[in-house]
Formats: C-alpha cells, sequence, structure tokens
C-alpha cells in the first residue's frame, strides 16, 4: 500500500491528527478506569473506603486475591473448566446454527426471507416475561442443574444473525451464480466460496457469541444448583451478590448484619479475575482486525 | 409456494436449527403474554386466572403521580441519545482505526477500548462513584484545586441522564466500532485509491465512500436498537445510581419502575407493562423500517 | 510455522477443556453417588434402628445465601445421617445469593419448582399469602411438631396467622421489644470525647460535634435513625403497621395515623436538617440510605439504628477496620415504655408446590426438640468446632460462620451465647422484656389486595418526596406542605382508613375492648 506523504496542514493531515487524537483520548478514557480497577484490587480495603479509589495501589496487598482463592479453594478453577467448555462448544453451536440461516437470508432470490426476518425480529420486540420462559425451560425442557441449560437458551441470537447477514449482504451475489452454474449446491457455496471471503465477519460474531457465553451469569442464576456446574462469571457475581442485595434494602436487619459484605477491593479483583484470561487471548485474535484494517480491503 | 421450497428446499432447511430454537424459547413461552390480561395467581395458573381485559394497563398510565409517563419520557430519551451517540462514536472510532498507523499502538489503543465491555454494572457503578462522589471524587478533588465550588453530584439529578448516557456510549463504544470495522475490512481498497487520484482529500474519500458503504449495517443495527427503545436498561441504572431518591425522578426508566414499585401488584402488571413496551417497539420498528428500505435501496432489516 | 503452532495450541486448549468437563462431570457423578451412599447407609441404619418410617424422604429448602464447602460437607455427612435416623428425613439445600433470593423465589413458587421449605421476612406475610406462595400448617404443625410446641409458645405462633390460619412460623423468638428504636454507637469515641450517656436526640448532637472536632477524619452517623428519633420526639408508642413506612398505630390512644403528618415525623425531619446544616450528616445518609449497615461496618462512622443484640452482630466487621472500635447500644427516651412490637422478624413457610410438607416440618420439629439438636444445626457437633464452657460456646476457630443461621432459627429457650459476648449484655439480654408491653398489633398482618394501587401511588410519593425531607437533606418548610399535597392527592387518607378498619376488625376478632 502506498504511503502517500501528508501535506502539513491540508485537510488529510487534519483528519490524521483527529484520528490520532481521538484514539488516544479513548483509550485513555478506556485504560484509566481499568488501571484504577488494577489498583484498588491490590489496595488495602481500609484505605480504599477512607480515600476512595486512586491509580496507584494504597497500601499495596495481595490479601484480597489470596482471599478470594483460598475462599473458593480449586471451585475458581473448576468454573472456569466449566466455562471454557461451555464456551467453545456453544461458541461453535452458534456459528453454525446463525451462519446458516444469515448465508440463506442473504440470498436475495430466496422468495420469503423477509418473512422469516420478521419472525425473527419479532422475537427481539416481544417476550412473554421471565415466568412463562422459566417455566417452560424447566419443566417441559428439563434444563435445570444441566450443561445443556448454559447453552441451548441463548444459542441463536437474533441480533447476531442480522449482523452476519449484513456482513454476507456485501458479497457479490454474482459469486453464488457462476458456482450454482457450476453445479454447486448452496451448502457448498456456502462453506467454500461465502465463509472464506467473509472470514473477519466471522471471527466478530464468533467473538461475540463467545463473549455472551464467557460472560453470562444469567442462564446459571436460572437453572443451575449444583456447585460444581457453575460458570465462572456466576461464581463470582454471587460474590458480589450481597452489595446489591444490601443496597436495595430487602434483606431484613437481622440477616444484613450477618451478611459478609465485599469489600470494595473484593468487588475489584474479581472483575479482574473474569478479564483476566481475556486479556491473554485478546492480542492474539487481535490481529486479523487490526491487518484487516491496516491494509484496507484484504480479500483472502 | 409449493414451488418456492422445492426450488430452495436447501436454503429453507437451512434456516430450520434457528427456527426450532426460536419456537422452543420465544414463541412458546410467548403464550404466557396472556397474563398480562388476567388477574394472575401461583394457584390458578396462567390460564385459569381470572380474565380482566385492558384494567392491568390502566395503572400504568393513570396512576395520580403520573409516574408512568414519566419513566416512558426518561427511558426514550435515554434510549434515543444512547442510540445516537452509540452508533456516531464507533463509526468514528472505526473510521479513525483506519487513518492511523502503528502496530503497537493500534494495538493497545484497541485492546483498551474493549475493556469497558467485560466490567459488570455494579463495577461501573463504584468506578462513577470514584469519579462523582462528593468527599473523595476525583471531579471535584480537580475542582476544589482549581479553586472553584464542588457540586454534590449524587444529589442533583439533573446531571444524570448525560452521565448515564455517556456510561453506556462508553461501555459499548470499543465492542461496537469492532462491528464497523470488520464490515470496513470488506470494502474495495481500489475505490479509494481511484478517488484519491481524482483528487479527492482523506476526508471527502471519508464522506462519500466509507459513510455510504457502511449504511447497510448501521441501517440494521439500529433497526434493532429501536425495536428495543421501550426497554431500559434495568442492570446499567441499578448499577450506576442504585436506589437513590434524591435521582429518582429523572433517572428512572420503564423496568426500575415497575420492577421496584410494581412488583407489589403481582405479575400480572408487569407483563401487562412489558406487552406495551413490546407492542410500541413493534409499531417504531415497522416505520422505522419502511423508511430505511426507502433510504437503503429497499434493503431494511424485514 | 505458525499455524500450526497456533493449530497445536488450539488442540492443547481443546483436549484440556475436555479433560476438564470431564473431570467436572466425574466429580459431580462422585458427589452425588458419595450422596446416594450417605442416604444408603442411613436407610440402612434406619431399618436397622427400627424407626417408625422405614424410608427416608428428602425435604428441599431454598435458602439465602451462598453454599460453601464446609455447610455442604456438614449436610452431607453430619446432618443428613442424623435427620435419616432420628427423622427419616434428608435435607436438600438450595441456594440463593441474597441479590437474586426474591426474585428466585417468586419465579420458581410461579413455577411450580420444588420446595418444601424456605424463609421471607415475617412483616411479608400477608402479601405472600396474597400471592398464593404459602400454605396452611395447622394440621401439618399439630401432626409433626409436637416437640417445637414446647419451645415456640401461641403467642408467638399467633404472628405466623393471617385471617385466622396459620401460614408461616415465626422462627426468630427472642427478647425483641424496641425493635429498630436502639441507637448502637462507637462507645470509643463517645468515651474519648469525654460524654457518658445519651438518651436524647439532643445528646446525640453533642456527640457528633465533639467527635467532628476531636476526629475530623471520621464522617458522622451513618444513619437518620429515623425510627430511634420518632421514639424520642413522639408522646406515645407508634407502631408501624402497614407496608413501607406509611402507617403507624398508636398504642396508648390506639388509631391508626398517617405518619407523615404526625408531629413526631415533622420533629424527626427538622432534627435531621439541622444536622445536616450543621455538617454533621453525610450527603450518602440521604442518598444511600440503604447502605446505612454496610456504612457502619467501614469503621468510620458513629451510629447506626439497630434492634437488641446490633453490637454483637457487626463488631467483627466494623473491628475490621478499626479495631480499637467498642459498639454500645442506646435507647433514646429511655423512661418511655417499651413495646414489643414483632413476633421476631423472620417466617418460615411451606409453597403449595411442595412434596414433602410433613417433611419440612419434621425438621423444624427435629431442630426445636432439644438445646442439643438446636446446637447442632448451628454450630455442628459438639467439640468439632466449639466447646462449651460455663454454659458458653468457646469458638474454636473465630472465624467459624455457623452453619444454619443463628437469626433465622433463633430461640431464647435455648441460645447459647459465644464466649466474646460480655455478661453485661447477657444480663441486658435475660431482663430485656420484662417490662415490655405487647403491643395491640403484634399479630396484626395488613391485607393491601384493597388498596394495592394506592399504595404503589403513596409509596411513589414517600420515594420521591417525603425520603429527602425525613433525612433533613431539603428545607422542611418549603418542601413538606407540596410533597403532603401529593401524598393526598395519591390517596393516603383512604389507605389508612383501610388499615383502620382492617384494625378495628382485628380487634374484634380477638376480643380488644377499645
Amino acid at each position: 500500500m502506498n504511503r502517500r506523504k501528508t501535506k502539513p496542514f491540508s485537510a488529510d493531515f487534519w483528519v490524521k491528527a483527529f484520528a490520532y487524537f481521538l484514539i488516544a483520548f479513548l483509550a485513555i478514557a478506556c485504560l484509566y478506569p481499568l488501571i484504577m480497577v488494577l489498583s484498588v484490587s491490590f489496595s488495602d480495603n481500609t484505605a480504599v473506603t477512607k480515600y476512595g479509589y486512586s491509580a496507584i495501589p494504597q497500601d499495596f496487598s495481595t490479601d484480597t486475591y489470596l482471599y478470594l482463592f483460598v475462599h473458593s479453594g480449586t471451585r475458581i478453577l473448576r468454573s472456569y473448566a466449566v466455562t471454557i467448555c461451555i464456551t467453545i462448544i456453544g461458541t461453535i453451536l452458534s456459528m453454525i446454527i446463525t451462519s446458516m440461516i444469515s448465508f440463506a437470508l442473504s440470498i436475495r432470490a430466496l422468495k420469503y426471507r423477509n418473512q422469516i426476518a420478521y419472525i425473527c425480529n419479532f422475537t427481539i420486540i416481544f417476550s412473554a416475561g421471565l415466568i412463562p420462559w422459566y417455566y417452560v425451560c424447566t419443566n417441559w425442557y428439563h434444563l435445570t442443574d444441566s450443561y445443556a441449560g448454559l447453552i441451548l437458551p441463548t444459542v441463536f441470537s437474533v441480533w447476531s444473525m442480522f449482523l452476519m447477514r449484513t456482513y454476507f449482504d456485501a458479497v457479490p451475489q454474482s459469486l453464488y451464480e457462476s458456482a450454482k452454474i457450476d453445479g454447486a449446491s448452496y451448502m457448498k457455496i456456502y462453506v467454500s466460496i461465502a465463509i472464506p471471503l467473509c472470514k473477519t465477519a466471522m471471527l466478530t460474531v464468533g467473538l461475540m457469541y463467545a463473549l455472551g457465553y464467557w460472560n453470562d451469569w444469567w442462564n446459571a442464576l436460572m437453572f443451575i444448583n449444583d456447585r460444581d456446574k457453575f460458570p465462572l462469571q456466576y461464581f463470582l457475581y454471587n460474590i458480589l451478590s450481597n452489595v446489591n442485595a444490601i443496597s436495595s434494602g430487602r434483606v431484613p436487619s437481622g440477616a444484613a448484619a450477618n451478611i459478609k459484605l465485599p469489600s470494595e477491593t473484593v468487588k475489584m479483583a474479581v472483575t479482574m479475575i473474569t478479564i483476566g484470561p481475556i486479556i491473554f487471548l485478546y492480542p492474539f485474535i487481535q490481529k486479523y482486525f487490526v491487518d484487516g484494517i491496516m491494509t484496507g480491503a484484504v480479500k483472502e | 409456494m409449493r414451488k418456492e421450497f422445492k426450488k430452495n428446499r436447501e436454503l429453507y432447511l437451512m434456516c430450520v436449527p434457528a427456527l426450532l430454537v426460536l419456537l422452543a424459547f420465544a414463541y412458546i413461552p410467548m403464550a404466557g403474554i396472556w397474563m398480562a390480561f388476567t388477574k394472575y395467581n401461583i394457584k390458578d395458573g396462567i390460564f385459569g386466572s381470572e380474565f380482566v381485559g385492558l384494567q392491568n394497563f390502566k395503572y400504568f398510565f393513570t396512576s395520580s403521580t403520573g409516574m408512568g409517563p414519566k419513566v416512558i419520557k426518561n427511558t426514550l430519551v435515554i434510549n434515543f441519545w444512547g442510540l445516537i451517540f452509540g452508533t456516531i462514536l464507533p463509526i468514528t472510532i472505526a473510521i479513525c482505526f483506519n487513518e492511523v498507523r502503528g502496530k503497537i499502538f493500534k494495538k493497545v489503543t484497541q485492546s483498551a477500548m474493549f475493556f469497558p465491555y467485560f466490567l459488570s454494572w455494579v463495577v461501573v457503578g463504584a468506578i462513577v462513584y470514584a469519579f462523582f462522589s462528593t468527599d473523595t471524587g476525583m471531579v471535584n478533588r480537580m475542582l476544589a484545586s482549581g479553586g472553584h465550588d464542588i457540586v454534590r453530584w449524587y444529589a442533583e439529578k439533573k446531571y444524570w441522564k448525560p452521565i448515564i448516557i455517556t456510561a453506556d456510549v462508553w461501555k459499548w463504544a470499543g465492542y461496537n466500532s469492532i462491528i464497523y470495522m470488520a464490515a470496513m475490512t470488506n470494502f474495495d481498497a481500489s475505490l479509494y485509491d481511484a478517488a484519491s487520484v481524482d483528487g479527492a482529500n482523506r476526508f471527502q474519500q471519508i464522506l462519500h465512500i466509507t459513510l455510504p458503504l457502511i449504511k447497510p449495517t448501521v441501517v440494521v443495527l439500529s433497526l434493532m436498537s429501536i425495536g428495543r427503545i421501550f426497554f431500559g436498561d434495568f442492570g446499567m441504572i441499578y448499577g450506576i445510581v442504585g436506589n437513590n431518591s434524591l435521582l429518582y425522578e429523572e433517572v428512572a426508566v420503564i423496568d426500575t419502575y415497575v420492577y421496584s414499585a410494581m412488583r407489589s401488584l403481582g405479575f400480572s402488571y408487569t407483563t401487562a407493562i412489558g406487552l406495551f413496551q413490546s407492542v410500541m417497539g413493534l409499531i417504531l420498528v415497522t416505520l422505522s423500517n419502511k423508511l430505511a428500505k426507502k433510504v437503503n435501496e429497499g434493503e431494511g432489516l424485514f | 510455522m505458525k499455524k500450526k503452532l497456533s493449530l497445536l495450541l488450539a488442540a492443547t486448549m481443546l483436549v484440556s477443556c475436555l479433560a476438564g468437563c470431564g473431570g467436572t462431570t466425574e466429580t459431580a457423578n462422585t458427589s452425588s453417588s458419595s450422596s446416594e451412599s450417605t442416604a444408603t447407609t442411613a436407610s440402612d441404619s434406619t431399618e436397622a434402628a427400627a424407626t417408625p418410617s422405614g424410608e427416608v424422604s428428602t425435604v428441599v429448602i431454598l435458602y439465602p445465601g451462598e453454599e460453601t464447602d464446609a455447610m455442604a460437607n456438614f449436610i452431607n455427612n453430619q446432618l443428613n445421617p442424623r435427620l435419616a435416623e432420628e427423622a427419616g428425613i434428608q435435607v436438600e439445600m438450595l441456594y440463593k445469593g441474597w441479590d437474586q433470593y426474591w426474585d428466585q423465589k417468586g419465579v420458581m413458587l410461579a413455577a411450580n419448582q420444588r420446595i418444601d421449605l424456605y424463609w421471607d421476612g415475617l412483616p411479608d406475610l400477608s402479601s405472600m399469602v396474597n400471592a398464593s406462595q404459602c400454605q396452611p400448617l395447622d394440621d401439618l404443625i399439630k401432626e409433626n411438631c409436637p416437640d417445637m410446641l414446647k419451645v415456640i409458645p401461641e403467642s408467638q405462633l399467633a404472628g405466623g396467622v393471617v385471617n385466622g390460619v396459620q401460614y408461616g412460623i415465626p422462627s426468630a423468638y427472642a427478647p425483641s421489644s424496641c425493635m429498630f428504636q436502639l441507637v448502637c454507637l462507637r462507645q470509643d469515641i463517645l468515651d474519648a470525647v469525654g460524654m457518658t450517656d445519651v438518651k436524647t436526640a439532643d445528646d446525640l448532637k453533642e456527640y457528633a460535634t465533639k467527635a467532628k472536632e476531636q476526629f475530623p477524619e471520621l464522617k458522622g452517623p451513618a444513619d437518620i435513625i429515623f425510627k430511634p428519633l420518632t421514639r424520642n420526639f413522639a408522646d406515645e408508642q407508634y407502631t408501624w403497621c402497614a407496608y413501607g413506612d406509611s402507617v403507624v398505630y398508636g398504642e396508648e390512644t390506639k388509631k391508626a395515623y398517617d405518619y407523615f403528618e404526625t408531629d413526631a415525623f415533622k420533629e424527626v425531619a427538622k432534627f435531621n436538617q439541622s444536622m445536616y446544616e450543621a455538617g454533621l450528616y453525610n450527603d450518602e445518609l440521604t442518598t444511600n440510605y440503604n447502605e446505612r449497615d454496610s456504612r457502619m461496618q467501614q469503621g468510620t462512622y458513629l451510629w447506626v439504628e439497630g434492634s437488641l443484640g446490633k453490637e454483637n452482630e457487626i463488631i467483627t466487621s466494623v473491628r475490621g477496620n478499626a479495631p480499637d472500635a467498642v459498639l454500645k447500644s442506646y435507647l433514646l427516651n429511655p423512661t418511655a415504655d417499651k413495646y414489643i412490637t414483632a413476633c421476631g422478624g423472620e417466617v418460615l413457610c411451606v409453597p403449595y408446590s411442595a412434596e414433602n410438607p410433613a417433611g419440612a416440618m419434621k425438621f423444624l420439629n427435629w431442630i426445636y426438640k432439644n438445646q442439643e439438636n438446636y446446637l447442632f444445626a448451628l454450630y455442628g457437633p459438639e467439640g468439632e468446632n466449639y466447646d462449651v464452657v460455663d454454659g458458653r460456646i468457646q469458638l474454636k476457630d473465630p472465624a467459624f460462620e455457623g452453619y444454619f443461621y443463628e437469626w433465622m432459627f433463633r430461640n431464647a429457650n435455648y441460645t447459647m451465647f459465644t464466649t466474646d459476648i460480655s455478661d453485661d449484655f447477657i444480663k441486658t439480654y435475660e431482663s430485656w422484656d420484662d417490662n415490655a408491653k405487647t403491643s395491640d398489633v403484634i399479630a396484626f398482618h395488613f391485607d393491601n389486595s384493597n388498596v394495592l394501587e394506592i399504595e404503589t401511588d403513596c409509596n411513589e410519593v414517600i420515594k420521591q418526596e417525603f425520603t429527602p425531607i425525613e433525612c433533613g437533606y431539603v428545607d422542611f418548610d418549603t418542601n413538606y406542605p407540596v410533597a403532603l399535597e401529593h401524598l393526598k392527592a395519591a390517596g393516603i387518607d383512604e389507605y389508612v382508613a383501610e388499615v383502620q378498619r382492617q384494625l378495628d376488625e382485628f380487634f374484634a376478632a380477638n376480643g380488644y375492648n377499645h
């Protein structure tokens, strides 16, 4: 790609300057709170309650992490394992189901594509509410205390489907036509033309599903009672749930005084434990995005 | 119709797994919407409870406190501005990423911008508190050292819609920008080259090539958000503001109001309001979809 | 090369995940099979011991909080064998975190999930009955709980009666007069500022002012203590008797009143306003009112509202942040009458979806059979986590939190204090209710089904307009008339009238002569 020389104070220069400024500013706006979280997690709780949060740890101590790992023991490792399994299996399943329907709906020649799209979109807008959904899931589908309960209810996200469809839409349909003339079935076109052309898109939506599974605690709250099956987020959520309970005022005073309140530092440490693995994995995935953008439009 | 199914049987079959999931987890439970029209109680169950027609809806709109219309307004305002800025900022970020160089710079900044997504609203609330708390908050400390009066943020309700909208946009900016960046990888590089040969500067290229090409993505995402514009983000409000009575009037959205105030009224009331939110969302999204088709060469959400 | 590396990495991750998955399922199988074998052994021993019921039934208990390894171990290996042998049941705990406890309870009961026993707050009993969340227990108690009735008297059980039917068992039976009317404050700071006693609101103000001068790093009171202050300013005992804070019953005038129109409320509001104006109150007392206990536990605040024993409940957390803290509870207006206003604060109920209601009752009966069972359920077998020394419990590990919650099952007949409780307190505790009067409305449960919408409207006005006034955050004279107007428009008069009507019915049915 040619590196154009930007003339000083030309329109190009201002665009570049603005871009650098914005990115840097936003990165700091996002990084600074993160550094605060990290530093509080390594601070002494009494100091934090007295002086508030700061970017530099106050009375540096690893007590919080020790407490968390001691308190949870090997359970945290087990919940990591559960979450990793669920994320991988769930993402693969979700991607297969979603990409198939997204591809199908991106074909202009499909007569009822708008109707099917409507049926899907309808479910984003309308929902019967918690009780009917919960009733059906537990009494009819028997999802209680099952790993299926952590995957199936959210395996298909209409939002992701529409997103993926816009990526598929960008592929020129003429490519499909020529393949059809050569006698290829739609499945074959889907596998060998559409998906390879939308690698970045696949990665993006795959990442979103994976993050969805990784961060999910709602399904666990609803369906999982057996501690051995707790995913990571639910496990950590339980630690923090006392905080929310007290501020809502519903906990009776007899119990409230006995609830072990997680300190500020515990809240932050829990957050870091959640983000931890992602921080390590993300740079690997990221290169696809950064590369793709850097060279303009990469068609592989 | 038979012919169509025969011709494209394969494609329709590809839709089946997803539709089955929707059937099981969305459409079958939807029968429970009937609760909105009855006086539901556990013993009689969903379909055995007494039918009361539209009575469950009346309270929300006609209560003497006028909270119903007020929370509708709050919900719409917060969601509307959240949608506007939550679209403009990620697109801007995606475009700007295209303009900057430096592998490490891009890697670090992109990771940084992605992280707020991982923070739960409780933690975001704690961070907002760290900034805006009256005695130890960073903003007040800066104001004080600059010689200005401190502001008792958590007692002044007028600041909180902007704060909440900002927090919402900030949390999702990085995540959403990736969607647009992925879309932009499919843009034909030759268009840009041709344009620069014709003498267009970078800004003009963005305006006339990038933005039009990204329109379909924007339309789809916006339409989906419009469908949910009557739904407030319960976790967000509770995480950031909690149960603060001084700020309540400005930040209460339909979902928090229904949860805190109307919960004692029973599940029928809450289902009824959920139905109202859904119907309004459906009307809006249908209208917007028609509009979008005009703007987007006949391609809308559905 | 890079491709091969990433492939290898992915393959390794996948294998380790599958191993992890497999491990999880295996462990799950092992734990369930071990509990099964416990059950088999238990039923074996049951048959061997020839107890009347040859089989062991399960009791599913919905329990707030988090499951701990210690508790799981206790239930499976210590409690269940004993229960199987002595009562023919075994217990299965279903934990839901505090934040979601009530929502989950509502959803699970609405979806007919099997729960045999659950806990909730006693003041909510009436709405739970209206929502069909609990079934009548009269017969079940008669058949299964002969021992429990010996330690939970009729007067206590009456607290769980709604419309003449026993819907729940008020399980916290202990001296409880002046509930929420005590002020639990930092005694060490009181000593440091040279004060010896706190009897009135002005004493508190003096305390706060002196503390602020001498200890500027402290943040003042943690709580606007409106209930103790109401006791201080009112001429008669006001007992809250409906939902929320809106209606009080005057014990001497024998009538129901709108709390926000009483003179006592006006005094409370004005006092709190003066505290704000003197810079003694922190903003958060208003903006984060519900977090008063957590503020107190931070160790930088002066006082919080409480009931008997509050200082013992929070002292460990407070000392965690302020190691020299000493807490003591004071009663404002100490010469006024003391009233017992409720049959404890907890209630245990059995929902309609229960499959083993008799088993649930048997469990309660077992706990209350004798002190040994009671202490076993709360602290485990004697000698393991604690020793009994001079009639007190000496914990081997001071951080030991116990098993079943003490505050949930507290019973004055069986309570044994830990060694860190002072003798003074025990003396106070034992004579606490001695001269106390029983409130007329102790067993009264207001049924709000006729006035649901009015109640919601009033609560909205109270939340938005009266809370800031009550906390003293906004000026009383300018805001009160407007707020009162809105409250009237919301229908407070009708609401109070309904309360009065139900009170009259209640008194007539129970033979009170007014």
